[in-house]
């Protein structure tokens, strides 16, 4: 195990998600960023430090709210389909991954924008589908920082409502939800009251997690 | 300072808008609503010129005339400094120097301004915002997304811009940060007259109407 799913495992073991409780919203984000970009512009893809990344991009899904994104498929459901069969270590899509990512669209409501380019999506689109995308590679952890942010409230109701249902489910293999947020926000209650959360204040999660910069 | 939107009709592969007719003068502080996908950053773009200076659709009818120009037809930089356009995916994008306080010396230079007038600038500000002269000189690097955002756009208070459009810039400011929003937004339209659309979702600032874009059309 290296350091960084040391790390998170340690805040969010297997069958716990994370409420990170943060003075001001962004420093989950400030952190991934820091700790994913780090390695790319000074050393080579095939150096350690970028076979490190490689393995946390296996482990943890990532939702950031002001990065660019890239997607490598021209349409929304066959990224997700690409996603579902690169878990399995596979690059080519199978009809079974197809008809699955099809399901999730639907679970999510978004099956509308199946056929769309992913870059044609509005910001909050392109959220959803980013989440998705990254649920679908059945992560170890699934990040989030401030997961309302950019939604219409009937978008946040719904992403809430499916994170829900997966915790319900109990997904395998399993997944520790982590989340980023401001104290006493209403909008994750819903998720507190239908899993096992630890919480925990951003200080403290920093004191194990370190400053990746 | 007026900006009219003259049938204005839009689509990237379907289309987005059939008709939009409104009228932005100064000191209009707009809150521009709809779901996701509506396109709110769509008609920032179009308010801004960059579409379809920087990126087409498939379609553009009708027109945007600001101060009596077309903005189908000029490129943005033809309208400077009238235009502030703050993105909050972008922010960071348009900063060009590492601290505000650089931003400004440049900007004071292309509009033939002295460093007194940037410190008026400073005096005028500080009282909305007192840690103002501190937060010039912070690296942009130490800035969080929200607080890059407010650099920008006192950077476009500073070069005098009229129509001032702010896509999804408070989604992740803190409370303190929101408040010197607030302050800077209420100074711009009710003392520099500017004209302010913003797009948010949940966030009505007091005194301003509320624009709704909803299945193609602009509901006033």
């Amino acid at each position: 195990m290296d350091g960084f799913s040391g790390m998170l495992e340690a805040l969010a073991p297997e069958g716990v998600s994370l409420l990170l409780e943060q003075h001001r919203p962004g420093l989950l984000d400030g952190w991934c960023e820091k700790l994913l970009s780090q390695p790319l512009p000074r050393h080579s893809l095939w150096s350690e430090p970028a076979r490190r990344l490689e393995r946390i991009g296996g482990l943890a899904g990532w939702v950031p709210d002001h990065f660019p994104l890239f997607f490598f498929n021209e349409r929304v459901l066959e990224e997700t389909a690409a996603a579902l069969s690169a878990r399995r270590g596979q690059v080519r899509t199978e009809t079974a991954d197809r008809d699955r990512a099809a399901a999730l669209l639907a679970e999510l409501d978004i099956m509308h924008l199946g056929e769309r380019s992913p870059y044609t999506l509005s910001q909050g689109e392109t959220k959803l589908v980013w989440f998705l995308v990254q649920y679908a590679k059945a992560p170890r952890w699934l990040l989030l920082d401030h997961l309302p942010s950019g939604l219409s409230p009937a978008w946040q109701e719904k992403l809430i409502g499916f994170i829900r249902n997966r915790i319900m489910a109990a997904d395998t293999p399993p997944v520790s939800w982590v989340l980023g947020a401001l104290p006493g926000e209403e909008w994750y209650e819903p998720l507190l009251a239908a899993g096992n959360w630890r919480r925990i204040t951003w200080e403290s999660a920093q004191k194990i997690l370190g400053d990746p910069g | 300072m007026e900006c009219r939107l003259d049938n204005l009709a839009f689509s990237w592969k379907e289309p987005l808008f059939r008709s939009l007719n409104a009228v932005l003068t100064g000191g209009d502080l707009i809150w521009l609503r709809g779901e996701n996908g509506s396109g709110k950053s769509t008609l920032l773009m179009l308010l801004a010129g960059m579409i379809p200076h920087f990126q087409r659709g498939t379609a553009y009818g009708g027109d945007i005339i600001l101060q009596g120009r077309s903005l189908k037809t000029n490129p943005p930089k033809t309208f400077f400094p009238l235009i502030g356009y703050v993105d909050s995916r972008h922010a960071g994008l348009y900063l060009l120097n590492e601290s505000l306080e650089e931003e400004l010396l440049l900007a004071a230079s292309i509009l033939n301004q002295s460093r007194q007038e940037i410190d008026l600038f400073l005096d005028e500000t500080g009282e909305i915002f007192p840690d103002m002269r501190g937060f010039t000189r912070c690296r942009f690097s130490s800035f969080t997304p929200s607080e890059r955002c407010l650099a920008l756009l006192l950077l476009y208070a500073f070069q005098g811009a009229e129509l001032i459009l702010l896509d999804e810039v408070f989604k992740t400011a803190d409370p303190e940060c929101m408040m010197v929003w607030e302050g800077f937004i209420r100074w711009l339209v009710r003392e520099r007259k500017a004209a302010l659309v913003y797009t948010c979702h949940g966030l009505e600032l007091e005194g301003g109407a509320v624009w709704r874009l909803q299945g193609g059309d602009l509901v006033i």
